[in-house]
């Protein structure tokens, strides 16, 4: 102890040293495996997956009290809706076609039957405020490699970077990080998906680098496609990613960007589905 | 050593809640690195070497949680612990309002420490957007956060067996 206190200034530097030269060799990876991360992932899992699952519960109350009081406020605002909505009726044909589209997309498991699901609890949520990483309880025991996607029920969740024995990362599309091809369904249009930084909750992600001329509007569909391969994992296109909010240019590019509303909601995930085949 | 194991114990156990429980709490602008408070306040209980000590093993644990980059948090913990270990000696650390101003000068170097290794081994983050939506509340969480840990962790260092013997 008293060799340690003597010499803290130079092993803190040394220490300093050591870790920026581990920071460049390990920058590259987008996982980050080893036998540590393994046995501390799979040693805390029961007591982060309880204590997950309880904060969500938590969070569910305080919601619920919320919206009690400002129920009046709502009821006047959900008027409001319902009248909004009959003027809308009037588009039924137009509505129609989405849902046609919607439901195409949405049960992308029946028309390929090839594809095989693998279910998943959501463990937790790691990464801190930096980072929209999940950690879900399935890993290479199971069948999941790097590169698979994952989706949750109605739409596309993100991609999983990092698999360990009995557990795997999955890089949400809410990550500013996520870089995965996607298209409007629209105009077939093909951009990059990322996430958008923010300390707002509601987070929303973007698909950048869309063409100049796109014709690709607000409310058009976002799906994932196969343009690319990556490795041997399956890249399974068409999954439901979300709704353009808004579309903006980009001018230094010359390109256009549209942000997205995604269809899955990232407050509630507490199960997800590797596609594993 | 008694208390740098109950110090570990206690970080690993804030860092689950944080992972598990407060990232499942879906409260606008909480924006807390629990971890992060519970270095600097460790570091005004513990003395030098308990302080590395306790920081090293939190940082190699949080960092084997983190994507990417391996170490980053490791400097940031040894880092902050260092040179709040040499700090306390010479304040009255009993004052809230040096508790606040060492989480805020926490936050700036956590950032700064991260800006430069990401900037380094380039990887892209906008920086102006984390400045100006991030850091405040971080800030802000982590300065509440530490007035009730540095509370907790006062009576946890004053509990008789984890009390240190003074040498004459």
């Amino acid at each position: 102890m008293d060799f340690l206190k003597n010499k803290l200034l130079t092993i803190v530097l040394v220490l300093c040293l050591a870790f920026t030269i581990f920071i460049g060799i390990t920058a590259g990876n987008k996982g980050n495996t080893g036998i540590v991360q393994n046995i501390l992932t799979t040693g805390f899992r029961p007591l982060q997956k309880t204590l997950y699952v309880a904060g969500q519960r938590i969070s569910n109350i305080f919601q619920f009290v919320s919206s009690l009081a400002s129920l009046k406020k709502e009821n006047d605002e959900l008027k409001k809706e319902v009248e909004e909505l009959r003027l809308k009726l009037v588009d039924f044909e137009k509505f129609k076609k989405e849902n046609e589209e919607l439901n195409k997309l949405l049960n992308f498991k029946n028309s390929n039957r090839n594809i095989k699901l693998l279910g998943a609890n959501v463990v937790a949520k790691v990464g801190g405020e930096w980072f929209d990483i999940l950690l879900i309880d399935v890993g290479s025991n199971d069948g999941v490699k790097k590169g698979q996607y994952v989706i949750a029920g109605n739409g596309f969740v993100g991609q999983v970077i990092e698999v360990n024995p009995n557990n795997s990362k999955v890089m949400t599309i809410l990550d500013e990080m996520a870089n995965i091809p996607a298209k409007v369904s629209s105009t077939e249009d093909i951009g990059l998906l990322t996430g958008i930084k923010s300390i707002n909750k509601d987070k929303q992600c973007k698909i950048s680098m869309l063409p100049y001329d796109t014709k690709a509007k607000e409310g058009d569909l976002v799906v994932t496609t196969n343009i690319i391969s990556e490795g041997d994992s399956i890249i399974q296109d068409n999954i439901l990613i979300g709704k353009i909010t808004s579309i903006e240019e980009e001018k230094p590019s010359l390109t256009k960007v549209a942000y997205i509303k995604p269809e899955v909601d990232f407050k509630k995930l507490e199960k997800v589905m590797v596609i594993i085949k | 050593m008694k208390r740098v194991l109950t110090f570990i114990l206690i970080s690993i156990f804030i860092l689950i809640m944080q992972q598990s429980f407060l990232s499942g709490l879906k409260i606008n602008f909480l924006a807390l690195d629990a971890t992060l408070a519970f270095i600097a306040c460790s570091s005004l209980l513990l003395d030098e070497v308990e302080s590395f000590i306790v920081a090293l093993v939190t940082g190699l644990i949080v960092d084997s949680f983190s994507p990417y980059v391996f170490g980053v948090n490791s400097i940031i913990y040894i880092s902050i612990s260092y040179l709040f270990t040499l700090v306390q000696k010479k304040i009255y650390k009993e004052r809230t309002l040096i508790l606040i101003l060492l989480n805020v000068l926490a936050v700036i170097l956590k950032y700064l420490i991260i800006f430069g290794s990401y900037y380094i081994v380039s990887i892209k983050i906008d920086f102006i957007k984390i400045i100006k939506d991030v850091v405040p509340f971080e800030m802000f969480s982590n300065i509440i956060f530490a007035i009730f840990l540095f509370n907790f962790l006062k009576k946890v260092v004053n509990i008789a067996f984890l009390q240190k013997e003074w040498k004459f």
